[in-house]
């Protein structure tokens, strides 16, 4: 059998020329840009306002992770589960013979790679703004280290999306197509967006992601234990329902 | 001779139609095995079964005679296939997806790709994506995906579909050579007799899910017999004449005129003579042969192969 590193490089190899890849950059810089507009929007509001580096990266993590990362993350597990259905190309692949479970695993790992990075471009795209704010009109503690704080604390939020994204992935594979996580996807995020407030989003896994991530889950009055747990638990069916569906569906 | 792919009563079922019904094929080695039949008689069923891509929901496959189900991959490297319209990525090229294909299969020979591009007459597409391939050139690249590894086994659902008829012409001509030079053995589907015909060495016939006949295709063409047609004012009576007076055994009625006889074919001068004297009016006398096609439209009760 194929070994999975082969695997990885030959899925890397499938992106090549992928529109997907610029969408889903121009998709999380937006992040950058919405946060650039608040800050100026805030400044000319309230000159005697000053801000953080890390006020700027805390108020991001909102769009990171419950809004715009959500959408964009949805997007890229579908596009990677379903394309194989689209093209058609399950049936090439998988008789040279790739294994069913390494095939699953492979995209995965992808997605993860991709949040990764993802998560790493919004990063420095703050920065690269921040910098240019913090030129122009002066910001407090801006400095690298608080910026690679944040972008360990990024990175967190970035795993945990992941995690969260897998139930989505199932419903890519399921309905092999992008229109059902798409819009599974929009009622996680209205969902995210009620609740990203109140206390009881510590039980709701998307945006208890969100609560880990920015320290704030302990303060809900729920054990953070069970927030993890939902999440765990979440994810864990995310993936079960992906590979076993897989193992056992029909190339059709 | 062994067989390089044996089935067992193999049967798939969807919802309550079985799509593949107690099909036990045996496809010996080296041979080219023209497995025909209508659309939607089960032979991409079978084949998809036959690489694992659909379960079956019982019966055996032996694969170069390991079963399928502790088959651990082994046996699938010496297969090549296409099923139906080949899947590649569309935003590579050709040759990328060639190249991705390979590595997967652990191909590092640096001439593979090149050689089995050149095959199939794309080696000069180098900067189209897939995406803008014509049906023809997708076909073509499949065939080039299908026999990149040297495989023993061909697995090819349609792979004519889309080619112009000097593609037909040119594939035809690498899948003989294939077979007679490296003694590769194809399976191949088709819902065209005519080009079963030119390629096959034995012939499985599949309808509504079964596997009606398999036969050697010289046997067939043996087994292909003159008949006289003879059309008369009353088929029933002549029928009766034929059996009684002229000692005829092997005829049919075809319709309420019309009366084919396979023996005593050289009388027949002298039956006509007894059918006109018993009173009937006989209109036309043919001495004719059936063709494949009729045999086949004959044996899934109407209707032809296409």
């Amino acid at each position: 059998m194929v070994a999975l590193a082969e695997l990885i490089c030959c899925e890397l190899l499938k992106l090549k020329r992928s529109k997907v890849i610029v969408i889903s950059i121009l998709g999380v810089l937006a992040v950058p840009c919405m946060m650039l507009i608040e800050a100026l929007q805030m400044h000319f509001k309230h000159p005697e306002l000053v801000f953080t580096l890390a006020d700027l990266y805390d108020n991001s993590l909102i769009y990171v992770m419950l809004l715009i990362g959500m959408m964009v993350y949805t997007a890229i597990a579908a596009y990677l589960f379903s394309r194989e259905y689209t093209e058609g190309t399950l049936k090439t692949i998988l008789t040279i013979p790739v294994q069913k479970t390494s095939f699953v695993a492979t995209k995965f790992c992808i997605l993860f790679l991709w949040i990764v990075v993802l998560t790493a471009i919004t990063w420095a795209g703050m920065l690269a703004l921040a910098t240019g704010y913090h030129a122009a009109l002066g910001m407090a503690e801006f400095s690298l280290r608080v910026a690679l704080a944040w972008l360990a604390r990024m990175l967190l939020g970035g795993v945990l999306a992941f995690l969260t994204t897998s139930p989505l992935a199932y419903l890519a594979e399921r309905t092999k197509g992008l229109v059902v996580p798409m819009i599974a996807a929009a009622v996680i995020v209205m969902g995210s967006a009620a609740l990203s407030n109140q206390n009881v989003g510590a039980l709701y896994p998307w945006t208890a992601t969100f609560l880990l991530t920015k320290g704030r889950l302990a303060s809900t009055g729920y054990p953070v234990w069970l927030a993890v747990s939902i999440v765990v638990l979440v994810s864990a069916l995310g993936f079960a329902a992906t590979f076993g569906h897989f193992q056992r569906e029909d190339i059709t | 001779m062994g067989n390089v792919i044996e089935t067992e009563n193999l049967i798939k079922i969807y919802g309550q139609t079985p799509a593949v019904d107690r099909v036990s094929l045996h496809v010996p080695k080296g041979s080219i095995y023209g497995l025909l039949g209508r659309n939607g008689a089960g032979k991409t069923t079978t084949m998809r079964m036959l690489l694992n891509l659909i379960r079956p929901n019982s019966g055996t496959i032996l694969l170069f005679g390991d079963d399928h189900r502790s088959n651990s991959g082994a046996s699938y490297r010496r297969v090549g296939s296409i099923i139906e319209t080949p899947g590649f990525y569309e935003n590579l090229t050709g040759r990328e997806n060639l190249h991705l294909i390979a590595r997967l299969r652990g191909l590092h020979r640096g001439d593979a790709v090149g050689r089995a591009l050149e095959i199939v007459g794309l080696e000069g597409e180098t900067d189209k994506t897939f995406s803008s391939y014509s049906l023809g050139m997708k076909q073509r690249l499949g065939i080039a995906a299908a026999v990149m590894h040297e495989p023993e086994l061909l697995i090819l659902d349609e792979p004519i579909n889309g080619l112009d008829p000097i593609g037909i012409h040119e594939i035809r001509g690498f899948l003989l050579a294939l077979s007679r030079e490296r003694g590769t053995t194809i399976l191949i589907s088709s819902h065209v007799l005519s080009e079963v015909e030119q390629l096959a060495d034995i012939i499985g016939v599949m309808h509504e899910g079964r596997l009606l006949e398999e036969t050697d295709l010289a046997e067939l063409y043996r087994r292909n017999r003159q008949y006289v047609e003879l059309e008369t004012s009353d088929a029933r009576a002549a029928a009766w004449v034929l059996e009684r007076q002229c000692g005829v055994s092997d005829y049919t009625v075809r319709d309420g005129r019309v009366i084919r006889f396979y023996d005593r074919i050289g009388d027949r001068g002298a039956i006509n003579r007894s059918l006109v004297e018993s009173g009937m009016l006989v209109t036309k006398v043919n001495v004719s042969e059936d063709t494949l096609e009729d045999y086949f439209t004959e044996l899934i009760g109407g209707g032809g192969i296409g």
